[in-house]
């Protein structure tokens, strides 16, 4: 099926861009439970919050496309439930994902203290390529802030993560840092502009699997 | 966009271009493309067998040299086959938006080859449109009109240019242009001459066979021609504007012509071109105003992203949706094998058809615990409707609780956990003799120290062996000697939880009533034993001496002791059993085959049983020959 719809795309493109190129990544949300991690995914894929989101039993996944400059980025979402029960199923989901959200909770240090260790868990056990970002969300509590910005910061570029502080409530930084994930992604180099041989490259039958997440395809 | 063809008649072209200036020349503005085809561009030797000819160079400069002194220009393509040549040139600040060019030629002379008849077509997109140009060289002489028709059907249905868009028909606009060779019928050169001096074309252009044939429907379906207003350009005399002195004389003819298909098209002249005199053919341009489509980079972004947004609302929402009624499945204290089944309401609240299937963790082997049973384990649930599915445990094994954690998996959508869990109380069954042998009380009884201390052999041995099978066994031998059928025929279920958790809690002096749930239970207690009576490291060795007793002997001193005791304790009894077989009907191999296959199990449950037979046969030595000695030592 995507085979088609990419092909399709890539003869209807519009001479001379380059947007018929779709790639597609797998992307997990890990933190521990009620630090907003199915609030992010819900603001970032519907533009919606709730007071009362439901907890996560299980791992959610929705599709989301962002467009680039010159890529389409689809992203596969899984929103994993943060139970400590739930723990040593975690690696079903972070093994063969291309990017992680790893979320804490600014209002409380062991949000912190867990994200900590779950960035460890990827550093050690996923993929090696995995971008990961840190999300220390519900910004707009910054009042009952316990963990301080420049402390994650640092944590952060000690450790080359994205990170930003983020918000589901009021939508700050949420589609932003799942762009900062898409631009930092690998992708295929881009088409050349305009040339008399500016044709897209045909993929042959078979190509690409379905579902073969991370692959870019013009 | 100017569109030019002219039979060159292997000419080369002139030194002075001035003439070429003023044909590709006919509007102050410069035109955006110049499409120029001509025919006949070299008619030597090397031309027709080899497509080779330097002529094309020196046209192509020709060309260069002329075109509109208000613009630069640069090649879009150029094809040629033997005589039939196109070029494509656009102004080049266009030329970032050309893209996807190709071209492609037929020819439909000897071989589709080697001849100088065919088309040749140079195909590209221009922002958003695409163009096709073709020139055509069609067969000659009056009477081929159905040849003309074939090459020009030829050409039309063989360009191929092997990517989208593909054949010629497919391009958003098409110019056609080339010497189409078609004649005038039923005048002779007088008559048209004539007609021609008084400036009557129309009554020639009635019979004109291209019009004839292309009324017919034969050729250039859906084309349309601007209005012929210059006199025929075939056939002069080279470097003069008459026709053709010859011998031959032949008719006047618009050989030359240029057609055009598509939207957005305005043709603003159609003319030939008298002063260029080289070619027994006079040159003929048109000029259109065309239309092209340009994508506006902003809108179409948006459009893009609009689109994609509303795909990834309809993917999300067409997303397979279910709730389940309980996420955590609590059961009741678990006992050794009194099953407890509950169900879980899976409900599709999904837009779609949901198949669902409880898959595995991590590495697992399989997609729950062996406790555990799942029905269904997969199936289809509509959109609207529920599924039960049915969590059954039963408990063979010493656990002190049950817990796992099920991936409920929904194809191409979410997985949703379930936990299920639950306390087991213990039972004699499924301890290990050595435990059971150091048990002061019934095994409910203990407290946690006793229980740890008998499990790892820190506490004193008290028995010889278990309480528990001496109580079963001794039971038979008051109550079921001469009981028929005694191991074949099964007991209630209820009768065997009493005795089970008589024996677990001490409570009853009378285990049973029942002399077969009693025997029931003795070979249920054998069979799940921490490990088998027989240890597994043993069976291979008790399986080659089988045949002999005094083997089989040496073997059994490399038991345990407690093992050993329960051994011969068991056998003891059995051929006790043997002594009264007149009356229960019992026989020594039937006895081995059944007990043999439950003291020499192995481990693993649900495999098959290797060795069957011999493990029977070891069993009936001890069963046949005299124990005495043996338990002797025992006594010791
Ligand atoms: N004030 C505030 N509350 C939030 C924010 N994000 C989530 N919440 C709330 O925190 C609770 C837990 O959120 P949830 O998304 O279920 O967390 P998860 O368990 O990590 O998926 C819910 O009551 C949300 O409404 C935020 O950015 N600001
Ligand atoms: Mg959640």
């Amino acid at each position: 099926m995507e085979n088609m719809a990419t092909r399709t795309q890539t003869a209807q493109r519009p001479n001379g861009s380059a947007q018929g190129k779709i790639c597609q990544f797998k992307l997990v949300l890990l933190g521990e439970s009620a630090v907003g991690k199915s609030s992010l995914v819900l603001r970032f894929v519907k533009g919606q919050f709730h007071e009362y989101q439901e907890s996560t039993i299980g791992a959610a996944f929705l599709t989301q496309t962002v467009c680039l400059d010159d890529t389409t980025v689809k992203f596969e979402i899984w929103d994993t439930a943060g139970q400590e029960r739930y723990h040593s199923l975690a690696p079903m989901y972070y093994r063969g994902a291309q990017a992680a959200i790893v979320v804490y909770d600014i209002t409380n240090q062991d949000t912190f203290g867990r994200a900590k260790t779950w960035v460890k868990e990827l550093q050690r056990q996923a993929s090696p390529n995995i971008v990961i970002a840190l999300a220390g969300n519900k910004q707009d509590l910054a009042n009952k802030r316990m963990v301080e910005f420049e402390e994650a910061q640092n944590y952060a570029d000690e450790n080359t993560l994205l990170f930003m502080e983020t918000s589901a409530k009021t939508a700050m930084n949420v589609n932003d840092i799942f762009l900062a994930i898409a631009k930092k992604l690998p992708r295929n180099e881009q088409a050349s502009g305009a040339s008399a041989s500016g044709q897209g490259r045909r993929l042959a039958e078979g190509d690409t699997g379905a579902r073969a997440a991370g692959s870019c395809c013009k | 966009i100017f569109v030019g063809t002219w039979n060159v008649n292997g000419k080369a072209p002139p030194t002075d271009v001035e003439n070429l200036k003023r044909w590709l020349n006919c509007s102050d503005e410069p035109p955006d493309i110049y499409a120029i085809g001509f025919q006949e561009l070299d008619l030597s030797k090397e031309a027709f067998i080899f497509n080779e000819t330097v002529r094309e160079a020196e046209w192509q400069k020709a060309l260069e040299w002329s075109t509109h002194p208000k613009a630069k220009y640069r090649l879009v393509g150029i094809v040629r086959l033997v005589g039939i040549q196109l070029a494509v040139m656009i102004n080049y600040t266009h030329f970032e938006h050309v893209s996807n060019v190709a071209v492609d030629y037929v020819g439909t002379g000897i071989l589709g080859k080697m001849g100088n008849k065919g088309g040749v077509a140079v195909s590209f997109q221009l922002h958003n449109t695409t163009l096709c140009f073709v020139n055509c060289h069609l067969a000659a002489h009056v009477e081929e009109v159905e040849r003309r028709n074939q090459d020009y059907n030829d050409i039309n249905t063989k360009i191929n240019f092997k990517r989208h868009p593909q054949a010629i028909k497919d391009h958003d606009q098409i110019y056609w242009l080339g010497d189409m060779n078609y004649r005038i019928r039923r005048l002779d050169t007088h008559e048209v001459k004539k007609h021609i001096a008084m400036g009557d074309l129309n009554t020639i252009l009635c019979h004109d066979q291209l019009n004839q044939e292309k009324e017919r429907g034969k050729i250039l379906a859906g084309f349309e021609e601007g209005d012929i207003n210059f006199q025929p350009t075939y056939k002069y005399d080279v470097n003069s504007d008459r026709y053709d002195s010859s011998e031959k004389a032949r008719a006047p003819a618009w050989t030359d012509r240029i057609f055009f298909k598509g939207k957005g098209i305005y043709q603003q002249l159609y003319r030939s071109f008298m002063e260029l005199k080289i070619s027994d053919h006079k040159p003929v341009n048109a000029l259109f105003r065309s239309e092209i489509g340009i994508v506006n980079r902003e809108k179409y972004r948006r459009i893009h992203e609009d689109l994609l947004k509303s795909m990834d609302k309809l993917e999300n929402e067409f997303l397979p949706q279910v709730t389940i009624d309980s996420t955590d499945v609590v059961f009741d204290t678990v006992k050794f094998r009194e099953p407890q089944a509950k169900d879980i309401i899976v409900a599709n609240t999904g837009m779609v058809p949901v198949d669902f299937k409880f898959i595995q963790k991590n590495d697992e082997k399989s997609y729950c615990k062996e406790w555990l049973r799942i029905t269904p384990f997969c199936g289809r649930i509509n959109p609207g409707e529920k599924s039960d599915i049915r969590l059954e445990i039963n408990l063979e094994q010493a656990l002190q609780s049950l817990d796992d954690i099920l991936v409920l998996h929904l194809e191409g959508g979410k997985d949703l956990f379930i936990t299920v869990s639950a306390k087991c109380q213990r039972s004699c069954f499924t301890m290990s003799v050595s435990t059971l042998c150091r048990c002061p009380v019934p095994i409910l009884n203990l407290t946690p120290e006793q229980l740890k201390h008998a499990e790892n052999g820190q506490s004193q041995v008290l028995y010889s062996v278990p309480r528990e099978l001496w109580l079963l066994i001794d039971f038979l031998y008051r109550k079921a000697l001469k009981t028929r059928d005694l191991f074949e025929s099964s007991a209630l279920h209820e009768e065997m939880k009493k005795i089970r958790e008589c024996l677990d809690s001490g409570t009853l002096d009378q285990i049973s009533d029942s002399p077969y749930a009693v025997a029931e239970s003795l070979l249920i207690f054998l069979s799940f034993t921490k490990d088998p009576v027989v240890p597994y490291h043993l069976h291979k060795r008790c399986i080659e001496a089988c045949e002999s007793f005094a083997q089989c002997k040496e073997i059994l001193e490399q038991f345990h002791k407690l093992e050993r005791n329960v051994f011969l304790y068991v056998c003891m009894f059995l051929q006790d059993l043997l002594k009264y077989s007149v009356d229960n009907g019992l026989d020594c191999h039937g006895l081995s085959i059944i007990f043999g296959d439950i003291l020499m199990r192995t481990p693993m449950r649900n495999t098959p049983k290797p060795h069957c037979r011999k493990k029977t046969r070891f069993i009936e030595q001890f069963l046949t020959n005299d124990l005495s000695d043996l338990i002797q030592v025992n006594k010791q």
